[in-house]
């Protein structure tokens, strides 16, 4: 095992060449719903058990359906509302289950970016040739079913092998949101291909804030807006990118959307931001800031 | 490292629709509207589930939410939620009393034979209904369980002489389910079960015998007050923002439904009572809601909405 994932060098947050984004904006303001598909009977990843309780657990599995459901709908409003499209992380087994969901973000002109086939199968454990065929599966998936060829990734439930990085860039992958070290783009080492890590966040995402940290709907509107005022203030000196992952099922639900509405309509306000998907911003960075690809 | 077995690369269920045959996907925004009876944009379904974990509770397969949590003898957990049955329902019954609800109660069957005053109480109104909520809260359904029909059979055996009319509903003790509770739900001619929280409507299960009825996981007291760690404030504060959301898709989409569960040991201590009157009052007074039991919701909505 590495003590080290090698995949990026040490920048310090200083000195760095300054990133100025399209029409001279200070900062690239990007959502990415979660659209993900769970199962009800999944095999058990020796590294991982899917759900706590004995199959069928229907209370988290059912929790997720609501997602997709109800709160996708709820989301998809608020964000039509504030004229933000959607860089969707895709369990691409939904391209089967949910066409009717799939059309619907087609025809508001959102990404799609690979979340796995199904976040209940987890890539712990997998060799070469089955990481491989799970990403092929999804590059073929997505273009299947949306026209698009798939650029970006964040892995199935986050899991990942040592593997992972240097198998989605040797397959055209050109952004990864598996990585957490910076607010700015970095070009990654990988042998072959280019690929760069695109901010997402932990600390931002629905999930995390709601579960993890108990967040109320409003503090969380809050520390949306916070988020925002700080990136935007740094960005005046050097580009910063500002991503909020959502997943439906809880963002969606009715106690919370409002809130969450309120606080992303004051975000996309702003003047001199950039309001995008990622594989936009992935293109104009490496085109602009990555001369040795 | 062997890799993972093939059956991690294989796909058997992934096919249009779910990934079973329990039920059929929708986009409830496009589902036919519903109408309740005045008009009402709402419907208030409030759920409040009456239970009782034996002390010798083993928590297998799994502790259920609420259960025991010491060593045993677990004194303070056991008589915490003693409490609920108790005291706290008595202040939960005097709100919903001053405020003219109708609420659905899921009983515990053990805890109606044992305490079969606090069921007289809770029927005394006139107006609440008496759900089944399993046998107790240390008989949970999972799957590779035996003789799960008849524990359904149990008890609703058990319930039955502290109901005047059949029961038509049912919640599983810590919403837990095999994979034959379904079916065995409907062969004991239980008409809706309350488990999943996949929707804020009725929808149908096993082609029309039976109906998920919304019963919210999400807006519950234990869950934002326990679990969660909110303020009092915060949860009423959540209750009017969801009413104000789904009254707005009322407007469009046809009567909604706004779901809340409610446990006696949460909501009735002395300090949260006032909230609980605070926030349902709150909903009440907003706008035309209709209160009713899962029961009245389920029948008004399956004359509107065929199978």
């Amino acid at each position: 095992m590495l003590n080290d994932p090698q995949y990026y060098d040490f920048q310090l947050y200083r000195n760095r060449p300054p990133i100025v984004w399209p029409n001279g904006a200070r900062l690239a303001f990007w959502v990415a719903p979660n659209i993900e598909f769970y199962e009800l009977y999944p095999p058990t990843n020796p590294q991982r058990k899917p759900w706590p309780r004995p199959l069928p657990d229907i209370v988290p599995y059912s929790h997720r359906d609501y997602g997709n459901r109800v709160g996708i709908w709820r989301m998809m409003e608020a964000m039509d509302d504030c004229g933000v499209r959607g860089s969707i992380s895709l369990s691409v087994g939904l391209c089967d289950h949910h066409p009717e969901i799939i059309e619907a973000c087609k025809a508001r002109d959102w990404e799609f970016f690979s979340h796995g086939i199904y976040n209940t199968r987890y890539c712990y454990g997998m060799d070469e040739a089955q990481e491989t065929a799970l990403i092929r599966d999804a590059i073929e998936s997505v273009q299947k079913a949306t026209g698009q060829r798939l650029t970006g990734w964040l892995a199935p439930a986050l899991t990942h092998t040592e593997r992972t990085m240097e198998l989605i860039a040797a397959h055209g992958i050109r952004y990864t949101c598996d990585l957490f070290q910076d607010d700015q783009p970095q070009l990654l080492n990988v042998r072959s291909g280019t690929l760069i890590s695109m901010p997402y966040s932990l600390e931002i995402n629905d999930v995390i804030c709601y579960n993890s940290y108990g967040q109320t709907p409003r503090q969380y509107g809050e520390l949306i807006r916070r988020q925002f005022d700080r990136l935007y203030q740094e960005g005046e000196t050097s580009g910063t990118v500002m991503c909020i992952p959502l997943h439906p099922f809880l963002v969606g639900q009715p106690h919370r959307i409002d809130a969450f509405h309120e606080a992303l309509a004051w975000c996309t306000g702003h003047d001199d931001i950039w309001v995008t998907t990622a594989a936009e911003i992935a293109d104009y960075y490496i085109d602009h800031y990555c001369s040795s690809s | 490292m062997s890799p993972l077995p093939e059956e991690f690369m294989h796909f058997p269920m992934r096919r249009h629709g779910m990934d079973h045959d329990l039920y059929k996907w929708r986009n409830l925004f496009e589902e036919k509207k519903t109408q309740w009876p005045g008009s009402a944009s709402l419907a208030l379904s409030i759920l409040v589930p009456l239970e009782w974990f034996p002390l010798n509770s083993d928590n297998k397969p799994f502790r259920p939410p609420g259960g025991m949590l010491t060593p045993y003898p677990d004194l303070r957990h056991y008589s915490s939620r003693d409490y609920g049955n108790r005291v706290a329902i008595m202040r939960l019954l005097e709100v919903f009393d001053r405020l003219g609800l109708a609420v659905t109660f899921a009983v515990n069957a053990r805890l109606a034979d044992r305490y079969s005053e606090l069921i007289e109480a809770v029927r005394e109104p006139g107006c609440h209904e008496i759900a089944a909520h399993g046998l107790d809260m240390n008989s949970l359904h999972y799957g590779g369980m035996e003789g799960e029909e008849e524990l359904i059979e149990q008890t609703l055996n058990l319930l039955k002489p502290h109901t005047d009319a059949p029961i038509r509903g049912w919640l599983s003790p810590a919403r837990s389910q095999s994979s034959e509770t379904l079916q065995l739900l409907a062969k004991a001619n239980l008409d809706y079960c309350l488990d999943w929280i996949n929707d804020d409507m009725p929808f149908y299960m096993l082609d029309g015998k039976l109906v998920a009825m919304p019963h919210s996981e999400e807006l519950c007291d234990r869950q934002i007050i326990l679990d969660y760690r909110h303020t009092e404030d915060s949860f009423v504060e959540q209750i009017e923002d969801a009413a104000i959301c789904l009254r707005r898709e009322a407007e469009k989409y046809g009567g909604r439904i706004l779901s809340l569960s409610l446990y006696p040991w949460v909501s009735g201590l002395p300090y949260r009572i006032d909230y609980l009157s605070r926030a349902l009052g709150s909903v009440i007074r907003t706008g035309e809601v209709w209160s009713a039991t899962s029961a009245q919701i389920l029948d008004v909505w399956r004359t509107q909405h065929s199978r």
